[in-house]
């Protein structure tokens, strides 16, 4: 029942572009049933894992690369996908009111919908790989919707930090998932979790650990890759609720919940996600409150609570799981619920700007009850859920097993940022609903929204405070089972709102009266000056993306500078250093100079013919004489091959240097006359030396080569079975067509080709002969083919 | 005298091989003799028929391994399976040709069987096992590409890739056949197997062994500068964007299969035992190969070249495979990765030249902007090509890019599987900024001109090709391994 | 003699590269004609060394003369010689058309590259 559960939404998505039709608020509430279907189904697969089992479903898909899609359902995979898929419901029908003017709705909810999918694939899979797949899928599906507005340049910004920072953290945890397949032999999370000794004592260990970490930071928006949230809250606040608060930034945390067990218990896991986490809760918090959107201000909470989420993953312990699992979904809850409240007050007033809001509470009284019972729970006050959560991750910090300073630190964090959401949220609601209405900065008709547009943030807020009062019992059987996964072994968990006075009452009740004390003072803390929001993260992400481009560019720009010669000089340069380097560390010894007694004068005087036409050629001041000293080389090569017994090769020779010479003499008469040294003194100079090499080295691998005689010579056998087996006296022309006819045909076949080449650039001449031998490109705007002179 | 002995000769095992090249010298005939001007098109479908062919010639050939012509060409399950690649390039670039040509007012009849001859030249790679014959193939290959390149006459931009192309061309196969003639030179011998039994002989120290290293060293270099490979890449940018745009599509990936088929044989059955010698060195031309590649096409604004580009850093991807050859992995991951490239490469080519009006080139990113809205089903097509050459799930690039990586984390090169992960991130960015401007910009230009039936054909067969891999790979895995089984053995 | 066949493939190898590295296409040209001819010579002196024995021809007995040349190269280079024929005749004649469509034969005209 799994696969169709994450198959269902992947491809019901494009069933969403119906919604682009008119009656949209009518479609998309008819859309919220397939999410709604699958909640059901999800409800029905609860049972057994409820009761501590796991649903595991799979199909071999790449056996070979060790990719099978295993899907897995244990608590903490029921939680996040009730999760998903509830609020998700909510989501699609709210959208379809929120965007009812668009006509893009269609897009967008299909765009939700195959998030879902992906989600979905990322907390049921069994298999890490399968998981990273879905994961990128949901990055992916991010950054569509984060740019969905792409006529905002700032749309455009946020969708490619976000695409950027989690795509590239994607990687890093694609190379530790790697890592960790390597370390266990299997890609099973089932096998990795069963592992957990083996891996901590692994040498690969902290490299896993380092990768995957950045991997689930960047993802979950931990510091300092924090930045792009804010960003991505360009999106449409329907995405907002559901990708950057609820779920997709929660798969972050998910993973390192779900590895904790393997994972966890080492120094640097534990510290780290507990140092990290807090830093990240208690600065997130902090500049959350002195935010004046309404959106910033929660996409900063969120940023917090995932920072509380990691560290109560660090802090461990019985607490600390049920911690995680609590508070994800506590917060999944109310966050959702005031995104969604945000998108109300923005679709209905126009503006979500903390400094033009107010005095709402006269005209949009069911807005301002529902926001306040998700406010409630996001500031912890008793009988709400967010209380018994934060409870929850005070006991964590108060029982860690990471030492006393880190437990008090843990605790400190903790009340500065209960007592920074308390003044967060009473400016939130104070400046929205208190005060006095700013006429000038509102639109004319300012009113509750429809009803359909509450339903989707009213019932996660009336389930916030329902929670603790009716469903206690239900909620703690699934947060067992989840924190149970979470912890790795079968957990007793009885929430309870009352558990008697204890340590962790106390500060959270002082953090409540410390809170509600400097409400009066909230306005003055958010304008006050030398704190400055720093860690201007997406400042120096902007930065580092234009250095990358220039320095690309600059690279190319040098290698890439059109001119034939500058590729053939490295060409050679690089030649040079492969061939030379072996040669003068290996081969040097094999040359050996043997004089030889026999040695013709005639021969000495073809041999060194050969310079003297090559130095004439190069000097030649006009170019028949540099055709007549390549004439004199050619000739000579072809005595050569006389002289030492090769005919047939001499005659070629001759024939083919005859021809060539026509040929050159027949094209040069239509090229231009001139024909000086373009290059300077200094280049010249400079491919002198390299020829100069070039023909060291040649000269020094022939002698070298020549005198080997290692191996048994090829040529009696040919000399000997000419007659006999080829029947003819001429053994080269036996070699040719007969022991190695299949030369001779290629060489055919090649020589036919470049004739046709030939035949093909002459004829073409005909039809296009009004072609004036100018640099004019074809069509007038074609600016490419027009050529640049780089020459500087 | 005796009777005449006729050495034993299998022309079955060269059968594909010998349908491409008589069909493609029958072709030239037909066209010159009986197909009209203005009807060259049918030169192009008889082309298509003519691969095809050759492509079911080879089907009773699967499972056969043996060599021929005294063991210069062999034939096993990798050549065949390479083979099949080929010749499905070939069909591809001819489609997309069809209509681009007359457009383009560059249509002669030759176009088609020169595509067959360079498809030859390929097979002949990819089947040779001698020195000569890869010389034979590579020249077959590059003449008829430079033949190609030059062919959009009278514009500028492609005489001129000719001319660079022609030249780096010709003095890379100067250098390759020096280094025939060393490596003959120390071991007396120009087939493969008897390069390597030589050289598994000799102690690493020998003289003579220097001498092979040397002439292995230029052959190397050759096969580098064809399937372009850091820094003797440079011609790459400028050849592709000068030629017509088929011919660029089709040099981009045959040239890389090619080269390297023949690589891998030449690595493994030539130079097994100098592999301490060739790896490092091969290594650090690919790290340098995937970071030249993928850094200059993130600088690009022009499309066709961000492509010329990519497909460098893909050339590093595909070295991955090849250099662990000698592992079960290698060879496998080889074969797919050209397939997959061959896919997506092409259909991105083909979205180019949907885009091309009258001789007018719209390889700019901004006429990419709004192309969704202009044309919904080639800017999804598009979006799926550039998905799979980033490598993202579920495209079959994807597949390709991770079973590349494996192969080389597993065949011991885990700090190149490293840098081409990076890399990659690094190419991501360049891919999906096509996608931004196809999706989420307003359109600038008039809309593209109406699809035809060629390049619709090319696209839908690509796309859908990259998608079902991407989710079903299994099939080809297997096919891929079969072939590569054959190789070790 | 080797000495000899080793001055004069550096030499051609040498200024085949320095030409090659010129900016006239005639020059590059030439260059290319001496590169074949110095990988012809130097495929020569492979094999089974060079001799003066004689050309490898068989007496009716099929018997080859004593110390006879490798015959084995010089098919080789047979092909060699024919292929870059081929090729020098196609850089000719491309090397006409590219200076029709460029209208000048420095080849730094031929320099279309990235514009960044």
């Amino acid at each position: 029942m799994l696969y169709p559960i994450v198959f269902i939404a992947l491809v019901a998505s494009p069933l969403a572009l119906i919604a682009r039709l008119p009656a949209r608020s009518l479609i998309a509430w008819g859309l919220a049933f397939i999410p709604l279907t699958l909640f059901g189904l999800t409800l029905t697969q609860a049972g057994p894992v409820l009761a501590g089992e796991q649903v595991v479903e799979e199909i071999s898909w790449v056996p070979a690369l060790g990719l099978n899609l295993t899907f897995t359902l244990d608590g903490l995979s029921l939680l996040f996908a009730l999760i998903i898929t509830g609020i998700g419901t909510l989501i699609v029908g709210y959208a379809g009111h929120y965007l009812g003017a668009d006509s893009g709705l269609g897009r967008f909810l299909a765009y939700l919908m195959l998030f879902m999918g992906a989600m979905l694939g990322v907390v049921l899979a069994g298999n890490v790989l399968t998981m990273f797949v879905f994961w990128e899928l949901t990055s992916v599906t991010s950054y569509l919707l984060i740019g969905y507005k792409h006529d905002y340049p700032d749309a455009r910004r946020g969708a490619l930090h976000s695409l950027l920072v989690t795509g590239g953290g994607g990687l890093a945890l694609l190379v530790g998932l790697l890592l960790l397949g390597q370390m266990v032999g299997s890609y099973e999370f089932r096998d990795i979790l069963a592992a957990g000794d083996q891996l901590r004592a692994h040498s690969l260990y902290p490299a896993a650990v380092i990768l995957i970490l950045l991997g689930c930071f960047t993802k979950s928006a931990q510091i300092p890759f924090h930045f792009w949230l804010p960003g991505a809250m360009q999106a449409p606040t329907p995405a907002s609720a559901f990708l950057h608060s609820a779920t997709m930034v929660k798969a972050g945390v998910y993973l390192m919940a779900r590895l904790s067990p393997a994972l966890g218990g080492t120094a640097l896991w534990d510290v780290t996600l507990a140092v990290v986490g807090g830093a990240t809760m208690t600065f997130a918090a902090i500049v959350a409150m002195r935010q004046f959107d309404l959106k910033a201000m929660l996409a900063y909470t969120t940023i917090s609570m995932l920072g509380a989420l990691t560290m109560q993953i660090g802090l461990g312990g019985k607490y600390g799981a049920e911690g995680v699992a609590t508070n994800i979904l506590a917060h999944a809850l109310y966050k959702s619920a005031l995104f969604m409240l945000a998108g109300v007050i923005d679709h209905e007033c126009g503006t979500r700007d903390l400094r033009r809001l107010g005095g709402l509470r006269r005209y949009m009284p069911q807005t301002m009850v529902i926001t306040a019972l998700a406010l409630l729970s996001f500031g912890g006050i008793p009988i709400m859920f967010g209380f018994v959560a934060k409870e929850l991750m005070l006991e964590a910090a108060l029982e860690t097993d990471l030492g006393a300073t880190l437990s008090i630190l843990a605790v400190a964090a903790i009340a500065v940022t209960a007592i920074a959401y308390l003044i967060t949220g009473w400016r939130l609601f104070s400046n929205t609903f208190l005060g006095q209405r700013s006429t000038a900065a509102m639109q004319q008709h300012v009113d509750d929204p429809t009803p359909g547009m509450l339903i989707g943030p009213g019932v996660p807020a009336i389930l916030s405070l329902f929670i603790p009062l009716v469903l206690l019992a239900p909620v703690s059987t699934l947060i067992a089972a989840a924190s149970a996964a979470i912890y790795g072994k079968p957990l007793e968990v009885k929430l309870a709102l009352w558990h008697g006075v204890n340590p962790a009452l106390l500060v959270s009740l002082s953090a409540i009266v410390i809170g509600v004390a400097m409400f009066r003072f909230a306005e003055q803390l958010a304008n006050m000056r030398g704190w400055p929001i720093w860690l201007r993260g997406d400042m120096i992400f902007d930065r580092l993306i234009e250095r990358t481009l220039t320095g690309a560019t600059a690279l190319t720009r040098t290698l890439q500078e059109g001119r034939l010669r500058r590729y053939i000089l490295i060409t050679a340069l690089t030649m040079l250093i492969f061939v030379g380097v072996p040669f003068i560390s290996f081969g040097l010894g094999a040359i050996r100079f043997d004089l030889d007694p026999q040695l013709q004068f005639y021969e000495i005087l073809a041999a060194a013919l050969i310079p003297i036409g090559v130095i004439a050629t190069i000097k030649a001041r006009t170019r028949l004489g540099a055709i007549i000293a390549v004439g004199v080389v050619g000739a000579m090569v072809a005595l050569l091959f006389v002289l030492f017994s090769a005919p047939d090769l001499a005659l070629t020779q001759l024939l083919i240097e005859v021809l060539s010479t026509v040929f050159l003499l027949l094209v040069f008469s239509v090229l231009p006359v001139r024909f000086e040294s373009f290059s300077s003194a200094w280049v010249r100079q400079r491919d002198a030396i390299v020829a100069i090499a070039m023909g060291i080295l040649m000269g020094g691998l022939v002698l070298a080569t020549a005198t080997n005689d290692s191996f048994a010579p090829l040529a009696p056998f040919f000399l000997e079975n000419s007659l006999d087996k080829g029947k003819g006296a001429n053994v080269v022309n036996v070699i040719l067509v007969d022991f190695r006819g299949f030369d001779t045909l290629g060489e055919i076949t090649v020589l036919f080709i470049a004739l046709l080449g030939i035949y093909g650039l002459l004829r073409l001449r005909q039809g296009k002969d009004d072609v004036t031998p100018e640099r004019v490109p074809t069509t007038a705007t074609e600016p490419l083919s027009e050529p640049v002179n780089t020459q500087r | 005298m005796d009777a005449l002995t006729i050495p034993p000769v299998d022309l079955g095992l060269i059968a594909p091989l010998l349908v491409v090249v008589t069909w493609a010298t029958g072709l030239l005939l037909v066209d010159t003799f009986f197909i009209p001007v203005g009807r060259k098109k049918l030169t192009g479908y008889l082309a298509i028929a003519g691969l095809v062919v050759a492509g079911l010639v080879g089907l009773p050939l699967w499972g056969v391994s043996g060599s021929t012509f005294g063991g210069m060409v062999r034939l096993d399950p990798f050549a065949l399976t390479l083979t099949w690649v080929f010749l499905l390039i070939g069909i591809l670039s001819i489609t997309m040709s069809l209509d681009y040509l007359p457009r383009q007012d560059i249509e002669q009849g030759e176009y088609y069987p020169l595509i067959m001859f360079a498809v030859s030249g390929m097979i002949l790679l990819a089947q040779g096992a001698d020195l000569i014959v890869l010389f034979l193939g590579i020249e077959t290959l590059s003449i008829t590409l430079y033949i190609l390149t030059g062919f959009a006459y009278p514009r500028l931009t492609s005489e001129e890739a000719a001319m660079k192309y022609l030249v780096l061309g010709a003095f890379a196969a100067g250098f390759f056949v020096y280094g025939i003639a060393l490596i003959f030179g120390a071991t007396g011998s120009t087939r493969l197997s008897e390069i390597g039994a030589y050289a598994a002989d000799r102690d690493l120290g020998d003289t003579n062994l220097t001498l092979l290293l040397g002439g292995a060293a230029m052959v190397l270099i050759a096969f580098s500068f064809k399937a372009a490979l850091a820094p003797f890449h440079m011609w790459i940018p400028d050849v592709y964007q000068g030629s017509p745009t088929p011919v660029a599509a089709f040099m981009s990936v045959g040239t890389k299969g090619g080269a390297l088929a023949a690589l891998v044989r030449l690595l493994f059955e030539a130079l097994p035992t100098l592999n301490a010698y060739w790896l490092p060195v091969l290594a650090g031309l690919t790290a340098l190969t995937m970071v030249v590649g993928n850094l200059g096409a993130i600088a690009q604004m022009d499309v066709k070249r961000m492509l010329a580009y990519s497909s460098i850093g893909h050339a590093g991807y595909v070295m991955l495979g090849v250099m662990v050859a000698g592992e079960q992995r290698g060879p496998e991951a080889f074969i797919f990765y050209i397939l997959v490239y061959a896919l997506s490469n092409l259909g991105a080519f083909a979205v180019l030249i949907a885009l091309e009006h009258q001789g007018e080139e719209a390889w700019q990113l901004d006429d990419f902007a709004g192309l969704y809205q202009r044309q919904p089903l080639l800017a999804v097509a598009m979006a799926i090509f550039m998905f799979s050459l980033a490598g993202v799930p579920p495209t079959a690039g994807f597949m390709a890019k991770f079973y590349a990586l494996t192969a080389a984390w597993e065949g011991g090169l885990p700090w190149l599987a490293l840098v081409g992960v990076l890399t990659s991130a690094i190419a991501a960015f360049f891919y999906l900024r096509v996608i931004i401007r196809m999706f989420m910009t307003e359109p600038e230009g008039e809309p593209a001109p109406e699809l035809n039936r060629g390049l619709t054909i090319d696209i839908v067969v690509a796309a859908a090709g990259t998608i079902i891999i991407g989710l079903i790979p299994a099939p080809i895995f297997a096919l891929v391994e079969r072939s590569a089984v054959a190789l070790g053995g | 003699m080797i000495i000899l066949l080793a001055i004069a493939i550096g030499s051609l190898f040498g200024g085949a590269t320095y030409l090659i590295l010129r900016r006239s296409v005639v020059k590059l040209i030439l260059g290319l004609i001496m590169l074949s001819h110095g990988v012809n010579l130097l495929i020569f002196t492979m094999g089974d060394g060079v001799r003066r024995g004689g050309p490898p021809l068989v007496d009716a007995s099929g018997q080859p003369p004593a110390g006879s040349a490798d015959p084995l190269v010089q098919a080789l280079i047979l092909t060699a010689i024919v292929i870059s024929f081929g090729f020098t005749a196609f850089v000719l004649a491309l090397a006409y058309r590219s200076n029709q469509a460029a209208g000048s034969d420095d080849l730094d005209d031929l320099s279309t590259t990235d514009r960044l």
